[in-house]
């Protein structure tokens, strides 16, 4: 076990940014996974060339996880290799950790961090900061816990190895989507008004009518999602479409 | 992350010269396509392209919202394009790195493989924007600019109502019951008195 | 109905489930039926870290699963049954507990011997014949991955090309 240092482990955590690097429909991250552990395992099977390329086949085959929390399964395995885990185990770790991995990393960044950063920054800038500086918000926030959940995995998955299931149990990355509900839903309420008083700025109408129609409209939206969406992206193209063909003569 | 369009939309502007043009094409980017969450081998739009372009379209036509309807439309349509080139190159990358009995057993040729990938899709992405700028470069020379007056209010209200529309989406996607309901108002009505103080 | 969803998708728990079925449908419990997976504990550990607090997770076997099912059916609680193939679906089908509900098909990845039918659905000779022999359980099936997809009913689905 102490033949993978802080070097290894350090290497791990870089060649983690490329898991996705060949995303395919066989075996998705598979290639990624091998690729990142590729440190760790040339320095277990230093003197063993056939157990090397044995565990390199092995590790590229199927794997999806969240890129983010990847250096859970990452981490677990180089330390179940390290104690020579027999192959049937790592197999079945691998096929049971795509599970947590994958549903708590998209609940948590996908459905709640990444829109929530955006929506804020966005924020932001409607409030009138420069647009740089609502770049900077984005960024920094969404890349603290970008980076954070890459190392803290690095270290969950090293620590516990085939038991890490239990640890993410206790984790408080469970309970974080619920805590980040409320201020995204905060935060998508007020984009609406502040969005209507500049687009709507130039309307004869007044800007309080047009806020009461935006929020009529995302009112519906979240109602009936699926029509919505189709209307909102059908609406997109073939108004900008009108307005380039037809725009000068139609006016 | 810089392939996001709250990213990409301002940083694409400032090199085109108006970073805040850039902003506003990013943002309502960015709202239509939150909903689409990257999960298992579901795919959205290519965002980072579709944001350049759309930038670039905006910037071509007059300022405003017209320019602003033009160019997320067109960036909408590039990352749909996108979206397809991504699932062909999944495809190309499963003869790259998934081929059933395939010799990924050194390191070294598990590496080129999958480094190959990387660049192929780096490659990818670069074409397609560059593409799509070309695309409007050409498509703006030969149409006239609209005109401005009461057309832009009319673009201004579309953009503002797909906008609108797709935020209620985003949130239905990402969560729901009477908590989210009443946690969005209290955020509509801040919105409100912060937008009645700003004017 | 209580039963909202009944999928197969030898990923069984993860983010599709959670997020895109879940966070729309609303729900308070996952069953997983598979006779291995109700034997290990480490692993079911492993596929209910990934759930939010307040939805239960449940692992019964085949066997206790034909009992659970018409109970949980009849119960207010709200959950989704997942499988790992179509086979265990199958059988659970042909012990009768399945008729009124839809078998979704969500997820079925690269195998040896299986093709591409659907980015995410691969079908060896096998899964094609168990299918067959759901639709002679008069079981509903049809295949989609997430929510904001195109469903697509077995038949159109038995028709397409594998590639």
């Amino acid at each position: 076990m102490a033949a993978l240092g802080r070097t290894v482990r350090l290497r791990l955590l870089l060649r983690s940014l490329l898991v996705q690097g060949s995303w395919n429909y066989r075996t998705m991250q598979g290639a990624g996974l091998g690729f990142a552990l590729i440190p760790a395992l040339t320095r277990l099977y230093r003197d063993d060339p056939e157990a090397l390329g044995e565990a390199l086949r092995s590790h590229s085959g199927f794997f999806n996880a969240h890129p983010y929390l990847s250096t859970v399964a990452l981490a677990a395995l180089a330390r179940m290799e390290s104690e020579r885990t027999g192959a049937e185990q790592v197999e079945r770790f691998k096929r049971a950790i795509v599970s947590p991995l994958g549903s708590l990393g998209d609940r948590l960044v996908w459905a709640r961090w990444r829109p929530l950063c955006a929506l804020l920054a966005f924020l932001i800038f409607l409030l009138g900061a420069p647009w740089w500086v609502a770049v900077g918000v984005f960024l920094t926030s969404y890349n603290a816990i970008h980076i954070g959940l890459r190392i803290w995995g690095l270290r969950l998955g090293w620590r516990e190895g085939r038991e890490v299931g239990h640890a993410l149990m206790g984790s408080p990355l469970r309970r974080l989507p619920d805590r980040l509900t409320i201020p995204l839903a905060v935060v998508s309420g007020a984009v609406v008004p502040l969005m209507a008083l500049t687009l709507g700025g130039a309307v004869d109408v007044g800007p309080l009518s047009t806020i009461g129609i935006a929020l009529a409209l995302a009112v519906a939206g979240y109602g009936r999602p699926g029509l919505a969406n189709r209307l909102a992206v059908l609406g997109l193209v073939v108004g900008s479409l009108a307005f380039v063909l037809l725009g000068s003569s139609l006016w | 992350m810089i392939s996001r369009p709250i990213v990409a939309g301002p940083l694409a502007g400032l090199l085109l010269g108006d970073p805040v043009a850039g902003m506003w094409a990013g943002a309502i980017l960015e709202i239509l396509s939150l909903r689409q969450l990257p999960i298992g081998a579901n795919r959205g739009w290519d965002t980072g392209p579709a944001a350049v372009a759309a930038v670039a379209a905006a910037l071509r036509w007059t300022a405003g919202p017209i320019a602003l309807l033009v160019g997320v439309g067109f960036g909408v349509v590039v990352g749909w394009v996108g979206s397809w080139s991504v699932h062909w190159m999944r495809q190309f990358n499963s003869r790259l790195v998934a081929v059933e009995g395939q010799p990924l057993d050194t390191p070294s040729r598990l590496t080129v493989r999958h480094l190959s990938a990387v660049f192929v899709d780096l490659f990818r992405a670069t074409a397609l924007t560059a593409a799509a700028v070309a695309c409007i470069t050409l498509l703006a020379t030969a149409l006239a600019d609209a005109a401005a007056g009461l057309a832009n209010v009319v673009a201004g209200l579309l953009l503002l109502a797909f906008a609108s529309l797709a935020l209620g989406v985003d949130l239905r996607m990402m969560a729901r019951g009477r908590r989210v309901w009443t946690a969005a108002g209290v955020g509509a009505v801040l919105g409100v008195i912060l937008a009645i103080w700003l004017r | 109905m209580p039963i909202l969803l009944c999928r197969v998708d030898d990923r069984l728990i993860h983010g599709q489930v959670v997020v895109g079925w879940g966070a729309q449908l609303g729900l308070d419990f996952i069953a997983v039926i598979d006779d291995e997976l109700a034997q290990s504990d480490w692993e079911q550990d492993l596929y209910r870290a990934g759930l939010p607090n307040e939805v239960e997770a449940r692992f019964p076997s085949v066997e206790e699963a034909v009992r659970l099912i018409p109970e949980w059916a009849a119960n207010e609680a709200r959950g989704f049954v997942l499988t790992r193939d179509i086979l265990t679906m199958r059988r659970l089908a042909e012990q009768g507990v399945l008729s009124e509900i839809e078998v979704n098909l969500g997820g079925l990845h690269s195998a040896p011997g299986r093709q591409r039918v659907l980015p995410y659905l691969f079908l060896s000779d096998r899964d094609r014949a168990e299918l067959e022999r759901l639709r002679r359980a008069e079981v509903r099936v049809g295949a989609q991955d997430v929510p904001s997809a195109r469903r697509i009913d077995l038949d159109e689905l038995l028709e397409m090309k594998a590639s």
